[in-house]
């Protein structure tokens, strides 16, 4: 299908709502999954694999029930289907030094939110992340002009048309 | 000085045939006659009978001066001895003065807790009461502001009840509704989920949410050229104008209900956790008075709801069963729970099995009391080293700055002192239990008739 999808991983679900919420902008091009552990979020990693859609971010919690966040990003980034594409960001009040060094070393963390989170700056992350996760996994840039990084995008149809 | 030389000066150098140099203070009248060695000579030479009386003197004079040496060494061996025994007991007193000051300073610090708890206790009680109220004000003024008995309160009302669906479930469900509007060529996924989110859960429901906004939706088959790029999402559905905007409306509404849904119950948890801190409202440890009628349950429930972000990963088994009121001082039985289940957590690991009982125990006279016990599944305490542990400045968290460096049981053990009852502990690898006895009338707390 080649969505692009988001996965927002966070265990309490009011706070996980309004993550989700958050991400309302970009909805029009843009799938917002959510899970509420680690496990969860590799059913939604293998159903996005399955289907051919393209995971572009991922936004997780540290604290969760079971495996941590920091573990889920680490597996990921070892995940064949979407090395080199998705997008990690940890959105977390309790992720303590160690944990975090382990994200940047061995996880590939590409941004660290803290909690409470500036919804603009969450936004602004969100659509930074999304646009490489496009542009590295080879879709098509237009549809998602509008509610990703519109002048990046265009700039990168033009190369692509120019190259034509 | 007498003592020492005895009457003959300059033994040593007359010894040694070398030069004397001696200085002497008198407190009495002497006689000194010097006598240099060459004149020695001439008298011995001029009476033999010298040499004897000399040789007697010489004796007993070195004899004096060993007799006086050797008292002394004796002298100086007391002194020595004296010395290490002041010299024990200053490290005796210095070690008292520093447990005292480590006492001090996490008494201190205890009152210092005790008295942020019950500031921040007494801060959050009012907004969180007011956060309570606002909400729900906010949701009776929101449903008349939405029309009563319109799509869109019902939207909001759905939403705002929703019971709590876990992640997998919820995906599923919209999964399974996507499928069934595609099979009735009703719709996308898009709209799948968008009618999901106003609380749409069967295709049922989606056909009568359909034609009340205004008809099912125009489907727009986008052509697709052959060279197109991948990722181009085709087949999207979409509304007529007014359909959409009436979708919006029931969005907006279903948004709304969420939200205040959140709102509610975040309120609550902060209202527990306020309770939570409710031993505290009389004041820190130092001047809480002892209060009648104080049920031990609600304080170790408190506690546990304190120590519920390190116990995310634990299981606790609670038994409790029904007890007598007791007279104690809440702020402070609070940090002796404390003490024990974070304890238990700290030799346990985060994921420790936890047994937590409170049940009525009668005193050894009869009287009515409780009994807390606090069970762990941890490595257990050596038993060389149980007797130890409610000593001050014993612990075994080597290396780790932690609240009470070690004083924690022992401060625990003067709180219950304090109440008149007993701390105790039994210990074996797998399980540990701290058993707390309360009576119900500490001595001295009795309300005089």
């Amino acid at each position: 299908m080649n969505e692009l999808v988001v996965l927002v991983v966070e265990d309490e679900p009011e706070v996980r709502e309004a993550l989700v919420r958050d991400l309302a902008a970009i909805t029009a091009s843009v799938r917002v999954e959510a899970a509420e552990d680690a496990e969860d979020a590799s059913a939604v990693v293998r159903e996005v694999t399955a289907a051919s859609d393209v995971l572009g971010l991922v936004l997780a919690d540290h604290r969760l029930p079971g495996r941590s966040g920091v573990d889920l990003l680490v597996e990921l980034e070892d995940d064949p289907a979407h090395r080199g594409v998705t997008r990690k960001v940890l959105v977390t009040g309790q992720a303590d030094h160690a944990d975090t060094i382990r994200a940047v070393n061995e996880a590939g963390l590409d941004h660290y939110i803290a909690k409470p989170w500036d919804p603009a700056q969450l936004l602004a992350v969100t659509r930074d992340a999304l646009t490489g996760a496009v542009l590295d996994a080879g879709l098509d840039p237009l549809p998602f002009v509008a509610d990703l990084d519109g002048p990046r995008l265009l700039e990168a149809y033009a190369r692509r048309r120019g190259d034509r | 000085h007498s003592r020492s030389t005895g009457p003959v000066v300059g033994l040593l150098s007359l010894t040694g045939h070398s030069r004397a140099f001696l200085q002497c203070r008198a407190v009495t009248d002497v006689l000194v006659i010097p006598v240099t060695i060459e004149q020695l000579g001439q008298a011995l030479a001029a009476d033999p009978r010298l040499a004897t009386l000399l040789t007697r003197v010489l004796v007993s004079s070195l004899a004096r001066r060993l007799r006086r040496a050797d008292e002394l060494q004796l002298e100086v061996d007391r002194l020595n001895r004296t010395l290490a025994a002041e010299r024990d007991e200053l490290a005796r007193a210095l070690e008292a003065l520093e447990e005292a000051d480590a006492q001090l300073v996490s008494q201190a610090r205890l009152a210092t807790i005790g008295e942020l708890a019950a500031g921040i206790a007494h801060e959050l009680n009012n907004p969180s009461a007011a956060l309570r109220r606002s909400s729900e004000h906010l949701a009776e003024d929101l449903l008349a502001l939405l029309g009563p008995g319109s799509a869109a309160e019902s939207a909001f009302e759905a939403a705002r009840r929703e019971p709590p669906m876990g992640t997998a479930e919820a995906r599923a469900g919209r999964q399974a509704l996507a499928a069934s509007l595609a099979e009735a060529g009703l719709g996308d996924r898009r709209l799948a989920d968008r009618l999901w989110a106003i609380g749409v859960r069967d295709l049922a429901a989606a056909q009568r949410t359909l034609e009340a906004i205004g008809g099912p939706p125009r489907a727009e088959r986008a052509s697709r050229p052959r060279d197109e790029p991948r990722g181009h999402p085709g087949g999207r559905t979409e509304l007529a104008p007014e359909a959409e905007a009436r979708l919006q409306a029931l969005e907006a509404g279903a948004r709304a209900g969420a939200a205040l849904r959140g709102i509610q119950q975040a309120t609550d948890r902060i209202g527990t956790l306020v309770g939570g801190l409710r031993a505290y409202l009389r004041g820190g440890e130092g001047d809480e008075p002892f209060t009648p009628g104080i049920d031990v349950t609600t304080g170790v429930e408190d506690a546990l709801r304190l120590l519920g972000h390190r116990l995310h990963d634990a299981t606790v088994d609670r038994r409790f069963e029904p007890v007598p009121a007791i007279t104690a001082r809440p702020g402070a039985l609070q940090q002796v729970w404390t003490n024990l289940l974070a304890n238990a957590l700290d030799a346990a690991g985060s994921a420790v099995h936890l047994t937590v009982q409170v049940r009525s125990s009668p005193t050894e006279r009869g009287a009515p009391g409780v009994e807390v016990t606090v069970a762990d599944d941890g490595p257990g305490i050596p038993a060389d080293l149980l007797e130890r542990v409610f000593e001050p400045r014993f612990t075994t968290k080597h290396g780790q700055v932690r609240f009470g460096v070690g004083l924690g049981l022992s401060i625990s053990q003067r709180i219950v002192d304090g109440h008149g009852g007993t701390i105790s502990v039994t210990s074996r690898p797998g399980r540990t239990v701290f058993t707390v006895r309360l009576p119900a009338t500490p001595p001295g707390t009795e309300v005089s008739p």
